[in-house]
């Protein structure tokens, strides 16, 4: 298990031992605090729990990420988040931005905040930026909406964002449309977009996923070179542990809604505390190992969220589920395994692997 | 995608306020679309020439629309009477001419009022969804349920047979169809990314329908509007041949088709031509409106 294979992962050398002493929470000032969300959709087959009492922190100057499968409810978090979807009832708990409570917030209220505050950023820039109008124009137009820019200022500052997100000849470019520019591109445009008005947190929903893989380490690198710009934090969601490992500080492990696993990222990677999380870590090849050990992939598939299986939601898949009337019966709860670092199971790593 | 050539030729720092960069934008590939259409480009002429015609029809037309020719009641075309003359003795090649003007009148003015409260209420209620799109719908499919013909009879009982008449007439029912084509447009496309993306960012309603929404949804509005200017000018003839239309003597299309009917052995020509300039003008709009179907659909780009 100690053998982290993600942390060979490209473009991200070194940045665990730069990030090693950062125990605890981050440094900076707590910026968004979820206690306890609660998120259901309610349709014609049942109720979907989609966020499962959820808590966590997130510290300006950090990036957070929020780890797992489709359909862990990693996104409905963020959107949850961001007041974007209508037919999600958020039944108990509470998003704490700056103090205030977002779920209190009015529409016009959370219109301010979308994009002035919190920003976000989307999995594919193909269809994230929109096809009829220039990509200046829809980079000045936050300046426009959010800032009181007249139309020059807000095109100068457009210029000057497209720059600052490594877009050549950003003047040249302003001008173009979406579909003339590459996948890479696209994706620094709609970052420069996000930070025009210089948010305090930036939500990145699987940023680079659509991406080639060539490209992913450097768009990342922008994202992260301009968070320390503009002083903001990032919540990065994304499936991929490569990402997580060279960028992130703090992170959470989602499985079927609930979160499974809460910590730093050094902490979670190095003493993974859930087997779900295991189960991920080896399921990542590793460019660097002589191939003697194959990849072990999770078993079955992750469950309905309708019918969620009893007890601890995982134990159908988990290889040490094997204590009768525990896994299958009781919900585990979160556990402090030292560090700040949270996990729900009813164990601990040292019960499942004997060792 | 020209970004390598953009890249390559970005050395020089010199000309960083040009427009050098050539952006290929989607009106100049569409119009690219649309030339290859022979039908398409044979009807955009016909329609400027028929612009023309109302512009300069005081140039173009020998008579006036009253001017009477004593000696002459329904005859046949001739070289002093081009298309002949109608049962009072008037010019029908003029009257026609003046009529291209009452046609181009009527097909604009009432495709406008379709499109401006189509275009309205259709995007409120596909952006909006939920029970007030319900409710309009419900409106408006109520509405299709009343032939515009009905309508017109009661529009013209008070307000009169006039020209403006009509066009308030096929107007207010023509909005109808824009709202529906609209809202469906608008249902599809407030699911796209990046409106989600402009949600996302703060954007508010009314900009995200109109400046981010809209201008996708031409697409259809511009096809069905260029149809719908042809399909009024033909309901116009519908009304007018019904005796609901404008009063003689406005030099309408319809109208002359109708009061030649009486005369459809001895004296052809009274319906012949005012019919066929409804006809291929109709046709023009048709084809025009089917050209910029193709050429504006994104989905057959790279053909």
């Amino acid at each position: 298990m100690s053998d982290l294979t993600a942390t060979d992962a490209p473009g991200a050398p070194g940045s665990l031992a730069e990030s090693a002493n950062r125990f605890g929470s981050g440094s900076g000032e707590l910026l968004l605090s979820l206690e306890d969300l609660e998120a259901v959709f309610e349709t014609d087959d049942g109720v979907v729990q989609a966020v499962d009492g959820v808590t966590f922190d997130v510290h300006r100057g950090e990036v957070f990420s929020i780890v797992g499968e489709s359909g862990s409810g990693k996104s409905v978090t963020a959107m949850t988040i961001m007041g974007l979807l209508p037919t999600v009832k958020v039944r108990s708990g509470s998003i704490m931005w700056k103090g205030q409570n977002l779920l209190d917030k009015s529409e016009n209220e959370m219109r301010r905040i979308r994009g002035g505050e919190i920003a976000m950023i989307f999995q594919d820039p193909l269809t994230a930026l929109n096809p009829v109008h220039t990509v200046g124009r829809q980079v000045a137009e936050m300046g426009r909406i959010h800032l009181d820019m007249s139309k020059k200022e807000a095109g100068e500052r457009a210029v000057e964002m497209l720059g600052l997100v490594g877009i050549p000849e950003p003047r040249k470019r302003a001008k173009m449309y979406p579909h003339e520019f590459s996948g890479g591109m696209r994706q620094r445009a709609m970052i420069a977009m996000a930070i025009m008005c210089e948010p305090d947190l930036l939500i990145a929903d699987e940023p680079t996923t659509a991406l080639d893989v060539t490209v992913q380490a450097q768009v990342l690198e922008v994202l992260v070179d301009i968070k320390d710009k503009i002083d903001s934090a990032i919540m990065l969601i994304t499936h991929d542990l490569g990402v997580v490992a060279g960028l992130s500080d703090q992170m959470m492990v989602m499985y079927a809604g609930s979160q499974v696993e809460l910590g730093t990222t050094d902490e979670i990677f190095y003493s993974t505390a859930h087997p779900y999380t295991e189960g991920l870590l080896n399921s990542v090849p590793d460019l660097l190992s002589d191939h003697s050990e194959p990849l072990v992939p999770i078993k079955g598939a992750p469950p309905s969220l309708i019918n969620r299986p009893s007890g601890c939601a995982f134990h159908p898949r988990c290889p040490y589920a094997r204590v009768p009337g525990v896994c299958s019966d009781t919900v585990p709860t979160l556990r402090d395994e030292g560090h700040g670092h949270l996990s729900a199971c009813h164990f601990t790593s040292v019960d499942w692997t004997g060792e | 995608m020209s970004l390598p050539e953009a890249v390559a030729d970005s050395g020089a720092g010199e000309d960083m306020f040009s427009d050098e960069v050539r952006t290929t934008s989607l009106w100049v590939d569409a119009w690219k679309r649309f030339r290859r259409n022979k039908l398409a480009i044979i009807g955009m002429v016909f329609i400027f020439g028929l612009i023309l015609v109302a512009i300069f029809a005081d140039l173009i037309a020998p008579y006036s629309i009253t001017e009477r020719d004593s000696g002459e009641f329904r005859s046949g075309p001739s070289w002093d009477h081009l298309f002949g003359t109608d049962i009072i003795g008037r010019d029908v090649f003029s009257r026609i001419v003046y009529g291209s003007r009452v046609s181009l009148r009527i097909g604009i003015f009432s495709t406008f009022i379709a499109m401006f409260i189509g275009i309205l209420v259709g995007s409120f209620a596909g952006y909006t969804g939920g029970k007030t799109e319900g409710f309009i719908m419900r409106f408006i499919d109520m509405f299709l349920a009343i032939p515009y013909i009905v309508l017109a009879i009661a529009v013209a009982t008070v307000f009169g047979r006039s020209e403006n008449s009509v066009i308030l007439v096929l107007g207010l029912t023509g909005w109808l169809a824009v709202a529906r084509i609209v809202r469906s447009t608008f249902l599809q496309l407030k699911k796209v990314e990046y409106v989600e993306a402009a949600r996302a960012l703060g954007f508010g309603k009314f900009r995200i329908m109109y400046r981010h929404i809209l201008p996708n949804a031409l697409q259809p509005i511009i096809v069905f509007g260029t149809i719908a200017i042809g399909s009024t000018i033909l309901a116009e003839a519908a009304l007018s041949f019904l005796g609901v239309g404008p009063q003689d003597p406005t030099p309408a299309w319809g109208l002359m088709v109708s009061q030649g009917k009486g005369d459809l052995a001895n004296a052809p020509h009274l319906t012949f031509f005012p019919g066929l300039a409804i006809s291929l003008t109709v046709l023009a709009f048709v084809f025009v409106g089917d050209g910029l179907r193709d050429a504006l659909d994104p989905k057959l780009k790279d053909r």
